[in-house]
């Protein structure tokens, strides 16, 4: 195993939040070497109530979202917790903080001011949707946040929508989060300073939504794709007799299409001028859904392997629309490091999802993660002894 | 504005939007970010829709950034590149495998004049393996990678969020990360790196919790605006549409039930906490959806605000691209279209207080060619290991 870099070695991070966006933050950053320590509440961070449970009760989740970190649990209303969390502030170099705003007027911390105390202090305050202007400081949810968004208009139909499945505002928050850190920490190596930073989880995504923001805003005339999605049918790709497939040959690979109707019976389509403008009828939007359906007996003729293999062997591009086994399951993925191994983590959490970057040739993330801490494994005002500063061989 | 990333010089030859994205963030932090094309041209500049003839994708992927065009099958030209590269901090790229290396833009031949050069390799699904030549753009990734599985109505069949490039921009995050901890690490080692990142990996970190349910034996699937773990915590159709309305404490549930005026839920065993309103899903909603059926979306935002429970009327861009609280928080920011009026885009993620960043608008396409081929990196503050 090559080494691992431990680039944030020596780095003592507070983690004081519940939930996803800054659990995922500390985690990604205890997966780059830092010493995290993640304070709780008395009853503990809400996700370690999270289904599904592992083999031995845990949450699943919250083994996931807290790998590599301790944990400190602290009572606002207690003088002498809130003792132990000043001596810890005292030599922190970091600070991460999500609080709703019940504990946040608990704890009536002025988080933007620690950085006034001690210059070398990195706050990244995460709000959930933000915390000037009308509804300053008012209590999210991933689904709320997503809505206040528009992403509700973008799977679905208009008459029963739906979220988008997975976590964007939480993990996309975290991962933002991890973004400022990453910088405060870069600036703080050249002038000696820290910084404040604050992200609300509905800014940071908007700022995913550039594309259809942009879109939106003032176009030329066009009422194709990007503008029109929130009112077409559900984006099913094609249906085969076994799943469904994407289909696609980029512009300039005619050829490749043609081939393809060719082999499955469409050979007339080529010369047909309804099919001039070929690719807007296998791409996305208006002419996919009127001149879409003459390839639908063709693949529903083949399997999704057969389909695949097909259109790739002509240079296009299709792939099945897998369920979580199938990918982790696939061939490509012994060519990617998708998970990796975090010991002593219960049945069910013995493998999560890695950190999603990596250096050629050395480690830069942890390769063997410790499991996420018990409530409260350390007491006292004092920073665990971190790992060291620098690299470490594994 | 200058922002935590001020004096590092970036050189983004990428195309399209996972790269571009990438760029305008580092610019977004203060990066000096030059948008390196050839004369043909990022091919996301005929991506419809278009604002005054260029693409909205491509205006919107490249703010923060100035605009070079060199013609890098030209020796002149290549050799131009190459030495802006030589002094540059980052190089962001996102060829197909081996294109690079043909045009004189490897890792290896950069490297070698640069040693301090942080060089960042985007792909979608990587460098080796069966789907190595097959090309991934967002929709086959949202496909390929599971994301299907879990979208939508359920029972319905596997669908992708419409024509969305989120695991683009999700990817572009991805490489932040990993140029800002090669950033951190040449401090101590004055030494660049070679960042890799695939869209298939950064696709895995977003849907992170989805896959730890099913790691753990759970079985993720549509469940059209609710969610595995929270309830209740799901779209309600009240008298006039929807209204979004999430439990995610327990403080919240006793509000929840005093908005609705049931008090007497709170103390119902089968919803006394998170877990058993999850177990006891189905019985919630039958219980709850006529509760909000007879009143309207008005009602139960004012109710549920005045009980501190995360509520929220659904909205489009015509309903927050005014909106005085997206504004207040730089949410949502005017920038200049390079082609013509102006465009309402994200503003940065991050509020810095020190170092706060901006949104500047995108180039023209080789806008600041001649500036660049005249002066080189010009009057921009080098980040030297010595300074």
């Amino acid at each position: 195993m090559s080494e691992f870099l431990r680039i944030l070695g020596g780095v003592r991070i507070l983690e004081i939040a519940e939930g996803i966006a800054g659990p995922v933050c500390g985690m990604q950053l205890a997966d780059l070497g830092a010493c995290v320590v993640k304070v709780e509440p008395p009853g503990g961070d809400r996700a370690r109530q999270w289904g599904p449970a592992c083999a031995d009760g845990r949450s699943a989740i919250f083994e996931h979202l807290n790998r590599g970190k301790s944990s400190i649990i602290v009572d606002w209303r207690s003088a002498e917790d809130r003792d132990v969390l000043a001596g810890l502030l005292r030599d922190a170099d970091v600070v991460v903080v999500h609080q709703d705003p019940e504990t946040r007027a608990l704890a009536g911390m002025a988080w933007r001011e620690l950085c006034d105390a001690n210059p070398r202090l990195c706050v990244c305050e995460i709000s959930d949707i933000g915390l000037q202007g009308p509804l300053a400081g008012r209590a999210g949810s991933e689904l709320v946040i997503q809505v206040l968004a528009g992403f509700h208009r973008y799977a679905g139909r208009p008459e029963a929508p739906c979220r988008v499945g997975y976590e964007i505002a939480s993990v996309g928050g975290g991962m933002a989060a991890v973004e400022a850190v990453l910088a405060m920490l870069y600036r703080r190596e050249r002038d000696g300073r820290g910084d404040y930073c604050e992200i609300s989880l509905l800014g940071q995504l908007l700022s995913q939504k550039q594309i259809l923001l942009a879109a939106q805003s003032d176009p030329d005339k066009w009422e194709g794709f990007h503008l029109n999605g929130p009112h077409w049918p559900a984006d099913i790709g094609w249906e085969t007799s076994d799943g469904q497939v994407t289909f696609d040959f980029r512009h300039g690979e005619r050829d490749g299409w043609v081939k393809f109707c060719e082999a499955v019976g469409l050979g007339h389509l080529p010369d047909d001028p309804e099919y001039a403008d070929w690719r807007s009828t296998i791409y996305i939007g208006d002419r996919k859904a009127s001149h879409g359906p003459v390839y639908h007996a063709a693949f529903r003729a083949m399997t999704s392997q057969e389909a695949s293999d097909l259109i790739n062997g002509f240079g296009g591009i299709s792939v099945k629309f897998h369920d979580y086994a199938e990918i982790l399951a696939h061939p490509q993925m012994r060519h990617l490091n998708p998970l990796v191994s975090v010991e002593g983590a219960p049945e069910g959490a013995t493998r999560q999802v890695a950190t999603p970057f990596a250096f050629d040739g050395a480690t830069v993330a942890d390769p063997r993660p410790r499991a996420a801490p018990c409530p409260g494994d350390i007491a006292g005002a004092s920073w665990p002894p971190g790992p060291p500063k620098g690299r470490n061989s594994p | 504005m200058k922002g935590p990333l001020d004096g590092v010089r970036v050189v983004d030859a990428s195309m399209g939007a996972v790269g571009p994205w990438a760029g305008a963030l580092l610019g977004q932090l203060g990066a000096d970010v030059i948008k390196l094309e050839s004369p043909q041209g990022d091919f996301i500049r005929n991506v419809m829709p278009t604002q005054g003839g260029l693409s909205s994708t491509y205006i919107s992927m490249n703010v923060s950034k100035r605009g070079l065009v060199l013609d890098l099958k030209k020796p002149d030209e290549r050799k131009e590149a190459q030495a802006l590269i030589a002094g540059a901090d980052v190089f962001l790229e996102n060829f197909r495998p081996g294109v690079a290396d043909r045009i004189g833009l490897g890792w290896e031949e950069l490297s070698s004049s640069n040693p301090r050069l942080i060089y960042a390799s985007a792909s979608g699904f990587g460098w080796s393996g069966p789907l190595v030549t097959v090309g991934a753009t967002d929709p086959h990734i949202q496909a390929f990678t599971g994301s299907t599985s879990v979208n939508g109505a359920p029972g319905a069949p596997r669908q992708r969020v419409r024509w969305y490039g989120h695991f683009d921009v999700n990817t572009s995050m991805c490489i932040v990360q990993g140029v800002l901890t090669a950033l951190i690490e040449r401090e101590r080692t004055g030494k660049g790196r070679l960042v890799r990142i695939t869209m298939v990996e950064a696709a895995m970190a977003l849907q992170r919790v989805r896959v730890a349910e099913h790691l753990a034996g759970g079985h993720p699937r549509p469940m059209g605006s609710a969610t595995t773990y929270l309830a209740p915590d799901r779209l309600f159709r009240a008298l006039d549409g929807f209204v979004a309305v999430s439990v995610t404490s327990q403080h919240q549930w006793q509000g929840f039930c005093a908005a609705i005026e049931r008090p007497e839920l709170a103390e119902d065993p089968r919803f006394s906490t998170n877990a058993e309103r999850v177990a006891n899903r189905d019985a919630l909603d039958a219980l709850l959806d006529p509760v909000f059926a007879s009143r309207s979306i008005g009602h139960w935002v004012r109710t549920m605000e005045r009980n501190a429970v995360p509520v929220a009327k659904p909205s489009s861009f015509d309903d927050f691209r005014h909106h005085s609280h997206y504004r207040e928080n730089g949410m949502l920011v005017d920038v200049a279209a390079p082609t013509r009026g102006q465009m309402t885009l994200s503003g940065t993620p991050w509020k810095f207080a020190r170092n706060p960043g901006e949104v500047r608008r995108a180039p023209l396409p080789g806008e600041h060619s001649r500036d660049i081929r005249a002066n080189g990196w010009g009057g921009v503050r080098p980040v030297g290991a010595g300074q």
